[in-house]
Formats: C-alpha cells, sequence, structure tokens
C-alpha cells in the first residue's frame, strides 16, 4: 500500500516537473501533425505541399521571430501587416528606378515606421496596441497614396530571385541569429525581465529605453524584408499586401507557447513549434477541402483553446 | 463650480471652433454640411458607447465591429420574415447573443479580453459569413427600405441621444455602472469590498451588446446593405470609434460626462474629415490624418506633467541662468 503510494507520489511529481503548459504546445503540433497526416493519407507531407508550406513559413517565420521580441516584453503590435504592405509598395516603387534599390528601400521603410511606432510607445508613452492601431491605418491610407489605388508590378526577372535555397537560407539565418538573440544574448535576457518585471529591471539600474526601443524596429525591420519577399514571390504589391500576415504571426507565437504577458517562460521554441503548426494546419485544412469560413472558424477555436492551455496565470492577480 | 463651467464650456468649444475653422477655410463647407456630419457621426458614437462600458470595466474588446455585422446578419435574416419588427429583435439578439459568448469565453477560458476578442473575431466573421449564406444573402446583406427608414437621419440622432441618455443614467446613477467603474479602477480594491467583479464584467459585456445592437441597426441603415467580410477585416470598425473615446476620455478631467464627450469626440473627427476632403484632401488621407491626430492628442495629454516641468525648468532658468 504504501509502496503504491509512493509511486503514485512519484507520478504526480514527474508530471509537475515536466510542466504540462509547457509541452501543451508541442503536444498540439504532435496531434495536428498526426490528425492531418492520416486525414489526408499523408498528402499533407508531399512534396508539393510541403513546397506550398515553405512558401507560408517563411513569413510566418521570419514574422513570428520579430513577434517574439515584442512580446516577450508583453508588447503588442497591431500593425506588422500593414507595415509590410507599406515596406512592399515603397519597394516596388523603387524598382522603377533599380530593381536592386527594393531590398534596401523595403527594409528601411519597414525600421523607419518601427522606430515611429517604437519613439511613441515609449518616449510618448501612448500605449502599444492604440499606437500600432493607429499606425495599421495610416500604412493603409500611405499604400493607397503611394500606389493611387492600383496595383504596382515590379520587373519580371524578380521573379526568378524567389528560389527555394533564398527561402530556406532565410528562414536558416534568421533562426539561428534569433535563437542567439533570444536564448542567449544579454539583450533577449532583459527583454524577457522586462515582461516580467520593468520595475526590477528599472531598479537594477538598467537603462530600459533602448531596450524597449529595439524590438519595434527589428519587427519593423522584419516586415520591410517580408515586404520585399512578397515582391519577388508575387511580382507585385497592392493595398492587400500582408493584411493576413499580424493575425497569422500573432497566431504562431501565441500557439507555440510564448506568454501573453512575456516575461522569463517566453521561448524561442515556440516559434519554430507555432509556426509549424499553423502552416501544417492551414495545408491541411486546405487539402481536406476545408472551405476558407470553416478554415478561418476552426483556425479561431484552436487559437482560443491553445492560449487558454498555456496561458501563464501564476504571476498574475488580476486577468483584464 | 466657475471651473466646471469652464470645463463644459471647453469641451464644446472644440466642436465649435473646428465648424466654424472650416467653414471659413473651405468654401464647400459649412452649415449644409451638418446633417452629414451628424449621421457619420453617430454609428462610430454608438460602437464608441459600447467600447466604453468594456474601457470602464478595464477590458478592451476588438471584436465589437464583429459583434454589428453578426447582429446585423441576425437582424436582416428576420426582417425578411417580420419587417422592422424582426429586424429590431434580430439585431438586439444577435448582439447580446455574441456579447455573451465573448464574457463567457474570457470568463471560463480566464485570459485576457484582449485576445479573447482576438479570437472571437476569427469564430465571429466565420459565423456571420455562414449565418448570411444560411438566409440566402450574398457577402452584401441588403435590408429593405421600410425598414432602414426609421434607423436613417433625422432619426438615428433620436436613437443615439437616447442611447446616450441610457449610458448617463446607467454609468451616473445606477449601482451596477459604479461597480463597473470600480472593477475598472482596481478589481482587487473592489473584490474587497464586496462586489464580484466576474458578474459585473459579464453585465458590462451585456451593455456594450445593448449599445452594439444600436450599432448595427443604424449601420445596416446608413448605405441600405451590410458588408460580411472575413480574415479579420471587421477589426478595422473598431478604429474610428476607439478614437473617440480616447479623445473622450482625454477630456473627461473637464467634465466628467463620457457620452456626451464620446459624442463630441466623432463629432470632432468627423468635421476634420469632412472639412480637408471639402479642401481638397483626397479621402485616401483620412486614415493618416486619422492616426495622427489621436497620436497627437493621446501624446499630449500623456504628457501634461512633463511640458509643465519642462516649463517650470525653463522659467527658473530664465530666472536664475546662472545658478541653475
Amino acid at each position: 500500500m504504501r509502496f503504491h503510494m509512493q509511486n503514485s507520489l512519484i507520478g504526480t511529481s514527474v508530471i509537475r516537473r515536466l510542466n504540462l503548459k509547457a509541452i501543451f504546445p508541442l503536444l498540439g503540433l504532435v496531434f495536428v501533425v498526426l490528425f492531418f497526416g492520416f486525414g489526408t493519407k499523408g498528402l499533407v507531407f508531399s512534396k508539393l505541399s510541403l513546397q506550398s508550406m515553405l512558401n507560408e513559413a517563411v513569413y510566418i517565420f521570419i514574422g513570428a521571430i520579430g513577434y517574439a521580441f515584442v512580446l516577450a516584453q508583453g508588447n503588442f503590435d497591431l500593425s506588422v501587416g500593414s507595415v509590410m504592405g507599406v515596406a512592399c509598395m515603397t519597394a516596388a516603387m523603387a524598382t522603377k528606378i533599380n530593381p536592386y534599390l527594393a531590398l534596401p528601400v523595403g527594409i528601411i521603410t519597414g525600421s523607419i515606421i518601427g522606430l515611429i511606432n517604437a519613439f511613441v510607445i515609449v518616449k510618448a508613452g501612448v500605449m502599444a496596441f492604440i499606437t500600432t492601431l493607429a499606425m495599421s491605418f495610416m500604412c493603409t491610407g500611405l499604400i493607397l497614396i503611394i500606389s493611387n489605388g492600383a496595383v504596382v508590378g515590379a520587373p519580371l526577372f524578380m521573379l526568378k530571385w524567389y528560389t527555394v535555397p533564398l527561402k530556406l537560407g532565410v528562414i536558416l539565418t534568421f533562426g539561428i541569429a534569433g535563437f542567439f538573440a533570444f536564448e542567449r544574448s544579454y539583450y533577449g535576457k532583459i527583454s524577457k525581465a522586462i515582461g516580467s518585471s520593468i520595475e526590477a529591471v528599472r531598479q537594477s539600474g538598467t537603462n530600459i529605453v533602448l531596450f524597449r526601443i529595439l524590438p519595434f524596429i527589428i519587427l519593423g525591420t522584419i516586415a520591410g524584408l517580408l515586404g520585399f519577399i512578397s515582391l519577388i514571390r508575387t511580382g507585385t504589391a497592392s493595398s492587400s499586401t500582408g493584411s493576413t500576415l499580424m493575425l497569422n504571426v500573432l497566431n504562431a507565437a501565441l500557439l507555440g507557447g510564448i506568454p501573453f504577458s512575456g516575461g522569463t517562460t517566453s521561448k524561442f521554441r515556440s516559434v519554430i513549434i507555432g509556426t509549424l503548426t499553423i502552416t501544417i494546419m492551414s495545408t491541411g485544412m486546405t487539402i481536406l477541402g476545408t472551405s476558407t469560413v470553416n478554415q478561418q472558424l476552426i483556425k479561431g477555436l484552436v487559437f482560443l483553446v491553445t492560449i487558454a492551455l498555456s496561458f501563464d496565470r501564476k504571476n498574475l492577480k488580476v486577468i483584464k | 463650480m466657475k471651473n466646471k463651467i469652464f470645463g463644459i464650456l471647453g469641451v464644446f468649444v472644440i466642436p465649435f471652433f473646428l465648424f466654424i475653422f472650416f467653414s471659413l477655410v473651405t468654401p464647400g463647407f459649412g452649415l449644409h454640411s451638418l446633417p452629414i456630419i451628424i449621421s457619420q457621426s453617430m454609428i462610430p458614437t454608438m460602437i464608441g458607447f459600447g467600447m466604453c462600458v468594456m474601457f470602464l470595466c478595464g477590458l478592451m474588446d476588438f471584436s465589437v465591429g464583429c459583434r454589428v455585422i453578426f447582429a446585423g446578419v441576425a437582424g436582416a435574416a428576420l426582417a425578411q420574415y417580420w419587417g422592422l419588427v424582426g429586424f429590431i429583435i434580430g439585431c438586439i439578439g444577435g448582439s447580446l447573443v455574441s456579447a455573451l459568448l465573448v464574457a463567457y469565453l474570457y470568463r471560463y477560458l480566464k485570459i485576457p479580453s484582449m485576445v479573447v476578442s482576438l479570437g472571437f473575431v476569427l469564430i465571429g466573421e466565420a459565423l456571420s459569413y455562414s449565418g448570411a449564406e444560411l438566409f440566402g444573402f450574398t457577402s452584401l446583406i441588403h435590408i429593405p427600405p421600410s425598414v432602414s427608414v426609421w434607423f436613417a437621419f433625422p432619426y438615428n440622432i433620436l436613437w443615439v441621444t437616447g442611447a446616450g441618455i441610457v449610458f448617463y443614467l446607467l454609468l451616473y446613477h445606477t449601482k451596477i455602472g459604479f461597480h463597473i467603474i470600480a472593477v475598472g479602477e482596481d478589481e482587487l480594491l473592489a473584490k474587497n469590498m464586496g462586489v464580484i467583479p466576474q458578474n459585473v464584467k459579464t453585465i458590462a459585456y451585456l451593455l456594450s451588446g445593448v449599445f452594439i445592437a444600436i450599432a448595427a441597426f443604424l449601420q445596416t441603415s446608413y448605405a441600405g446593405f451590410l458588408s460580411v467580410t472575413l480574415g479579420g477585416g471587421t477589426m478595422a470598425m473598431v478604429f474610428k470609434p476607439i478614437m473617440g473615446v480616447m479623445i473622450g476620455l482625454t477630456l473627461i478631467r473637464l467634465w466628467n460626462n463620457s457620452p456626451v464627450l464620446i459624442i463630441l469626440g466623432e463629432i470632432c473627427l468627423t468635421i476634420i474629415f469632412n472639412g480637408l476632403i471639402a479642401a481638397g484632401l483626397p479621402d485616401v488621407f483620412q486614415s493618416i490624418v486619422l492616426g495622427l491626430f489621436l497620436l497627437t492628442i493621446l501624446g499630449i495629454s500623456g504628457n501634461t506633467e512633463k511640458f509643465r516641468e519642462s516649463i517650470r525648468r525653463s522659467h527658473v532658468r530664465k530666472m536664475d541662468p546662472a545658478g541653475y
């Protein structure tokens, strides 16, 4: 009897140590892989599907890396999609002068908008969600002004730049750089500490202004790069460019397990898990013939359930 | 008392001067623009009332636009069978059901209201779209003119005025209004005082649902049709109301009357848009002007202490440049 009780206690402590909340996103990914693997009779992992997933993953993975830095500090950015749209549009306009200007112009555009977001949030003290919502609408207007409401095309030869090695190279480069910046660097550690307790970091003598400004610039720069990638993928820039990015990227980061409140429990692996979950789910649903409406419904439900299961309520007295 | 009167006058002076300014500067703008300005301000004002209840309770809701569409679809569906009565019942029912859904998701999932609202935007848009298809509509939902006439100008002013009075009485003269403000200010303290925050928040969601239902009446009747979008498109409907609420809550130190301040905030925004369009600025500039206006107002209002301090320092520097 005593032996049985001891065993059961050991079992409970092992489960506690495993931290179910931390492994839930991984379990979610395993479920998605098995469900769509069997559901589509393996079609979801065919060469064609993997290519389609790679196309989607480039945007979601890189965007989610940028978003992870913002979320780790307990912040929020609603403008990432529209910043990508503006960057894509300015890059498309730049190709009229010289196609090789598209990349720097896109990146600089994104960085400048990110810097403006950061300045208003950090220096002027306006709430992040209001600032980025306002920026999102300003960017939408800006796209229409730059393009005059038309679709702007890029030279056709630029489409050849969008190759599998480029996509894999970008994913690997950003993955490695993002991992070291997020998990191993001083900046990453301070960012997470700001998410846990901004006052404690301030009291420790760290100048937090720069640390708070950087994530928005990083995300803006990444949105700029994604604008360029979108341009060489589709060959066009329009008012709808980037319209789905924000929800996809936020979904990926949160589904992967980055807590909405940020803090030290934010992990880089969440970005990878979230991206894989979202892309496999989207591709799997398309193969199964799920309508766009039902896909959105399922994504919404999965989003809520996963966050509810992985949300860290331990340090929160009140959930608002 | 004197300060209060000056405060109230100050609040009304802002839209008045904006109107006079644009009337003088732009030739196409004047008294004849007033009905358009008021009409255009009514929908964001109603959505703003719904959002303000949530704000005051400490909650953030991006799903209000989606809830307007959801209610509008339900109203338009019932209007096919029972005309005006069906439309009203459908809008109110749809709005309350969607508000309850969000409230219970927030209550039982125990995640931030902002996240719940983002998730609900996806769910609610999909449900609205499926609902519209079920009742034989396309992505554009039309209601008969015999129904929409009751919510068009000048009746829309009556609806908003009535809603504003209800909003004021609820917030400043009822127990639940005080509880909502108390929970928004300090939830833990309110809890210790015997208030049950979860119940208060659910009621706040339901009250916002009532205002969102009226917004659905006005939105559906404004152009005679309602556009059902997917992919988070309804979040765009949040922006203008949020600005009116923010401007209203910023001016609250002048006069503690949020419904009037929200109405005036929305009217100010509409005057600026219409004034700029009349001045020849293309309407695509609207969103840029909107964004800049909001950030400027919030930036200034949130830093008044800093500005005062820097002015005080510059005075000290002038008085004693050597010793400073």
